[in-house]
């Protein structure tokens, strides 16, 4: 399997655990909306899968996870987000766990849960609607 | 306020078309607003406009037959437009050097309008946040230019608006909200309300209230 479809493949799971985090409405396409819609539109005529809102990427600091997504105003916003970030992590976590590499979560998700895992780089949550 | 946005430029494509919809008795594609927030925020904001301008008397103050100017209906349009772009980051905090968590002022911005909004007897035209909100815990103000409803209490409706706006950014962001200014700019004459004649309803008049000393004029009522 390429490194694309890896990416994209955990790009897919990662959007389901965003969607899943209470507060969270929906997640918007990672790029510029025109470009994303301009993608979106090749796809459909094309007949190829909708890439996923979530932006996965690796470099030789380790992975890169951006997601930007829409909250409920039920919950504090600043909550979800962070809810957002912490549930990536550990889902990383758990992966890293099962493919044996090092653990880069170790219990508490909420706490500075991934300053010693060497495989995740950055996890960049952005709110870009409330309620 | 933003030099680079004046009040008299056009508003774009987007809101014509969610507008067109609205104009058709139709939903639009989930795809606009799925993948945009910004298509998503500001057919929020054009669905309540539209809710409260049809509660609102339309005034042919010259006989022509036509309705008065509806100069501030576009300039309210202008503002959604301009306002659901995503702006600046504003930063939340996280104990994690690996977390880069932010709100988009255009989200702020959007939190803002509604909770102004969802005030009885106001629509909100105009909203900023000036500062430096990029810095946690920089003290920023929020402007708001405002539309109010014929007999309303200004003073009363600023402190209502202001209470309103404030909760809202407490409840869901982390800035350092140093001062709300209401800036009452329309007064606009309501369906329901027993002051309803065209003169009453044609004047306007702007009222600032802001969190300094409260300036005579803020006294009255809108009428």
């Amino acid at each position: 399997m390429s490194e694309l479809e890896t990416e994209t493949e955990l790009a897919a799971e990662l959007d389901a655990v965003v969607r899943a985090v209470p507060g969270v409405l929906q997640t918007y396409p990672a790029r510029p909306a025109l470009l994303a819609a301009v993608t979106q539109a090749a796809s459909v005529v094309l007949r190829t899968p909708v890439a996923p809102p979530v932006a996965v990427s690796h470099d030789t600091d380790g992975v890169s996870v951006r997601v930007t997504i829409a909250v409920s105003d039920q919950r504090p916003a600043a909550e979800t987000c962070r809810a957002v970030h912490d549930a990536v992590v550990a889902h990383l976590a758990e992966l890293a766990a099962r493919a044996g590499r090092p653990v880069p979560s170790a219990g508490d998700p909420s706490a500075d849960a991934d300053a010693d895992a060497d495989s995740i780089a950055r996890v960049t949550v952005e709110v870009a609607r409330i309620g | 306020m933003n030099a680079n946005t004046p009040a008299d430029e056009p508003h774009g494509d987007i809101v014509d078309l969610l507008g067109d919809y609205l104009d058709r008795g139709e939903q639009p594609p989930r795809e606009l607003l799925e993948n945009s927030p910004e298509n998503d925020l500001a057919f929020a904001a054009l669905v309540r406009m539209r809710e409260v301008a049809a509660t609102l008397v339309e005034i042919d103050a010259d006989g022509s037959g036509e309705p008065e100017d509806d100069g501030w209906v576009q300039n309210i349009l202008g503002s959604i437009q301009r306002e659901v772009r995503s702006g600046r980051s504003i930063p939340l905090t996280h104990p994690s050097p690996r977390a880069e968590l932010s709100l988009t002022e255009g989200a702020v911005r959007g939190l803002v309008r509604a909770a102004g909004d969802s005030v009885d007897g106001v629509l909100i035209g105009r909203c900023s946040i000036e500062g430096d909100v990029g810095t946690p815990h920089a003290p920023v103000v929020v402007r708001v230019e405002a539309s109010v409803f014929w007999g309303e209490r200004i003073p009363e409706l600023a402190e209502r608006l202001r209470a309103a706006i404030g909760a809202a950014l407490l409840q869901h962001t982390e800035l350092a909200v140093e001062a709300i200014d209401v800036i009452v700019t329309d007064v606009h004459l309501r369906r329901s309300s027993p002051a309803d004649t065209p003169a009453a309803a044609a004047e306007s008049e702007t009222a600032v209230a802001d969190e300094r000393p409260v300036a005579p004029h803020e006294e009255g009522t809108a009428e």
